[in-house]
């Protein structure tokens, strides 16, 4: 149960970490807010952006912070899923040879996937129990991941050529999908003032431990949310269908397929999270409109006809968020 | 506030009185136009919802209110949506709906005394979470000006109601009243507007006059039913060839007429000096009351002074055999049928007044002799009137009209009188004999409640039938 001095410490620590985070990455607090939500939310975060963002350097500097094990996995056409999972190997020590297992860069608290979408799809699936389950099971033998565990996987949007577009199940398994946008002027002119500087990038002292953010985990898990909101979002799920009544005129016309109810569960959970961020002790609508993008963005899938017009999802959702009201 | 507990509560209780009057509201408002359609929809069928029915009608919408009302204090909707809609309107960012999630679902206490401190800096006001909603001021305005409407609408619905009353109008010249029914006494002159009304009420019923504003109150079947007692004595005593009653102006007209012309015969005999031009001329209008052929010998004795001749004729009209002279004269009319509208509208063309007909005593109800407050058929005259000697041939089916002028009297029907011997009874030459195909297009310009005309109908058809 949580104390006023659990969640004090709790608050005070991913408020170090956010912190942390901003010194570093400069102008994207909402990629970073957003990084901690999933990292609260015990979720996956798929980011997306051209090259040269920092969506590596967010990364590197949560682990960092965190003092976590982290692993980079740069995805390619010929990654096979033992290279990221582990494989048996067989080891001979004093003239006995014996299977041991070796384990692959999943085994880390921090998972950055790099341009996921260049890997081909069965060294993609191998991420998908790693993902929701949290465990790996090489022949037979199911190992389970150190918590926090967390999937950061970067994919570029633009060059689509040699790649493997995600499969819609394993879209699903990311609790949010964060678009790293160019920064603004004065956060570039800061960018190129701490990158040609310094020898370096400094990279901040660990601000939180392991146990910090399960505890904070813990803490945002029992934050309440109104059993009306929990109506209200899965009116606003249900809206992304094009079968539903509730679903606007622009779902019915561009979309295929709506959210799934783990769209709806991301939305909850990573509005309290938001909530947990923002200082309170419950959810509320902001919370859940602040999160509502992310988590649907990458669950909604478009028709030809939203293809062929171009229809953005992020546009369609911002839709939805207009037509269905709280009450 | 005390708890959360007491804060519900009373925001529950609040929002069922708010839902109570919300259902009352529709109930009220829904009974009203319900009222104000029945009100309307019976006006203009012709049938003014009586007096009981308004109350009536009010005593129901209130019942239907008042358990609206209950209805909706007990129907509560869900905790959880009430308090996120006070959530929304007081800025509470779901507080208060978290709050009742974690009272039901249990949470950490120190999440539910931080919410509820800031429930309670937030917004100590409880009664603006559930303010009357202006729909609802919208409602009762609706609610007041439709039963206001409804309840006002007998009043409204009174004036067609009397406009369609027959003799109620106030232009006289467009009265009709059958002037047979004004038989005691309706044959006087009348000057005041709606004076019909009163002669129908005093001639036609046993019952004493009643005033024009109490006699607006009633229907014209209702007048009608009170005038049937008479209308039947009428009858009969037509039938039974006893004359017209007549009334105590009429017979001192005839005395008078008598009077005139016995002392001119007795002139005439005594001095032979001849009569003066309005002798000769009241002679004649007797005569031509009688017999056209009567009055062609007035008029060739005048010219020739043949005093003997004018005397002869005096005597004749003297005389009582003197009343069998018109059906004698004017048997060529017996063919007529009856219900034929041909011949009436013949009878129509031939009832103007003949020129100089006589002005004094001329009404049907004016013979002379009869005792105005005596039974018709009781009281036959020794000195009959000349108009009463038409009754034989009278057009059997045309109980003439006599449309009212103003300052005269106002309409009555003459029934019996010999369509040639039409008389002017307001002097005025207003008189015009109807055919039943005339009433009847006046029955329809004149609006009449439904069932009125079918009524009056009725009517014509029964004289007419009993006519002998």
């Amino acid at each position: 149960m949580t104390t006023e001095g659990s969640l004090t410490r709790a608050f005070d620590a991913f408020s170090r970490l956010e912190r942390a985070l901003g010194e570093v990455i400069v102008g994207q607090k909402d990629v970073t807010r957003r990084t901690l939500i999933a990292l609260l939310a015990r979720g996956n975060v798929l980011l997306e952006g051209v090259p040269g963002l920092g969506k590596t350097l967010l990364v590197r500097t949560l682990s960092r912070a965190l003092d976590l094990p982290f692993s980079r996995i740069q995805f390619t056409p010929d990654l096979m899923p033992t290279d990221i999972i582990g494989t048996n190997i067989i080891r001979e020590t004093g003239g006995d040879r014996r299977f041991e297992f070796s384990r692959g860069p999943l085994f880390a608290n921090i998972v950055l996937a790099d341009e996921v979408n260049r890997a081909t799809p069965k060294t993609q699936s191998a991420l998908l129990e790693a993902m929701e389950e949290r465990t790996i099971t090489v022949a037979g033998t199911t190992h389970a991941l150190a918590e926090p565990f967390i999937v950061l996987a970067t994919q570029n949007p633009i060059e689509m050529e040699g790649t493997y577009p995600l499969p819609e199940a394993q879209l699903d398994r990311f609790m949010l999908k964060i678009s790293v946008e160019y920064p603004s002027l004065s956060d570039l002119v800061r960018i190129t003032t701490l990158n040609t500087e310094a020898a370096d990038i400094v990279f901040p002292a660990p601000v939180a431990t392991a146990q910090d953010i399960l505890d904070a985990r813990s803490v945002v898990r029992e934050l309440p949310i109104a059993e009306g909101l929990r109506e209200y979002v899965a009116r606003l799920v249900l809206a992304t269908h094009p079968g539903s009544a509730q679903a606007p005129a622009m779902v019915r016309d561009f979309v295929q397929y709506g959210a799934s109810p783990r769209g709806a569960i991301a939305i909850i959970v990573a509005a309290k999270a938001h909530a947990f961020l923002s200082g309170e002790v419950h959810v509320r609508p902001s919370d859940i409109e602040a999160v509502f993008l992310p988590a649907l963005n990458h669950r909604i899938i478009l028709n030809f006809k939203g293809e062929a017009e171009g229809a953005s999802t992020t546009t369609i959702l911002r839709d939805v968020w207009q037509k269905v009201p709280v009450l | 506030m005390h708890s959360f507990r007491e804060v519900v509560d009373a925001l529950e209780r609040r929002d069922g009185r708010l839902r109570g009057m919300v259902y009352g509201g529709w109930a009220l408002a829904a009974a009203a136009c319900l009222a104000f359609v029945l009100a309307f929809t019976f006006t203009f069928l012709g049938y003014p919802l009586p007096a009981w029915a308004m109350p009536l009608l009010a005593a129901a919408g209130l019942l239907a209110a008042t358990v609206a009302f209950l209805v909706g204090t007990r129907a509560r909707r869900p905790r959880s949506r009430l308090l996120l809609e006070v959530d929304v309107r007081l800025g509470l960012d779901a507080r208060l709906s978290s709050l009742l999630e974690m009272e039901e679902r249990g949470g950490p206490k120190l999440f539910f005394e931080r919410l509820f401190r800031d429930v309670v800096r937030i917004a100590p006001d409880w009664k603006r979470a559930l303010p009357i909603p202006r729909r609802l001021s919208f409602l009762a305005v609706a609610t007041l000006i439709g039963t206001a409407l409804a309840l006002a609408l007998p009043l409204l619905s009174l004036h067609p109601a009397r406009s369609r009353d027959v003799g109620l109008r106030p232009s006289p010249s467009a009265a009709i009243a059958p002037a047979a029914l004004a038989s005691g006494g309706a044959s006087e002159a009348r000057d005041a507007d709606g004076a019909a009304a009163s002669d129908l009420m005093a001639a036609g019923s046993p019952a004493p006059a009643t005033s024009a504003p109490s006699m607006s109150q009633r229907t014209l079947s209702e007048i009608l039913s009170e005038l049937r007692p008479a209308l039947a004595s009428s009858s009969a005593a037509w039938a039974s060839g006893s004359g017209e009653a007549t009334g105590p102006g009429s017979e001192d007209a005839g005395a008078a007429l008598r009077q005139e012309l016995e002392t001119l015969r007795d002139r005439l005999a005594a001095s032979g000096q001849p009569p003066s031009a309005k002798e000769i001329q009241t002679l004649r209008d007797a005569a031509a009351a009688t017999s056209p052929d009567l009055a062609k010998t007035v008029d060739e004795a005048a010219a020739s002074s043949d005093l003997d001749a004018l005397r002869r004729t005096i005597s004749q009209l003297l005389s009582p055999s003197a009343s069998q002279v018109a059906p004698t004269t004017d048997s060529t009319r017996s063919d007529v049928r009856p219900n034929d509208d041909s011949e009436l509208t013949d009878a129509t063309a031939d009832s103007s007044p003949p020129p100089g007909a006589p002005t004094e005593g001329a009404s049907p109800g004016a013979s002379a002799g009869t005792k105005g407050d005596e039974s018709p058929s009781a009281a036959m005259p020794d000195e009959t009137p000349v108009f009463e000697s038409g009754v034989g041939d009278v057009a059997p089916v045309a109980a003439p009209l006599v449309l009212g002028e103003s300052g005269g009297l106002s309409s009555y029907i003459t029934r019996g009188v010999p369509v040639e011997q039409a008389p002017d009874v307001t002097g005025q030459g207003a008189t015009w004999m109807l055919s039943p195909g005339q009433v009847q297009s006046l029955l329809s310009a004149r609006d009449l409640p439904a069932g009125a005309a079918e009524i009056i109908r009725d009517y014509f058809q029964r004289i007419t039938e009993e006519t002998p």
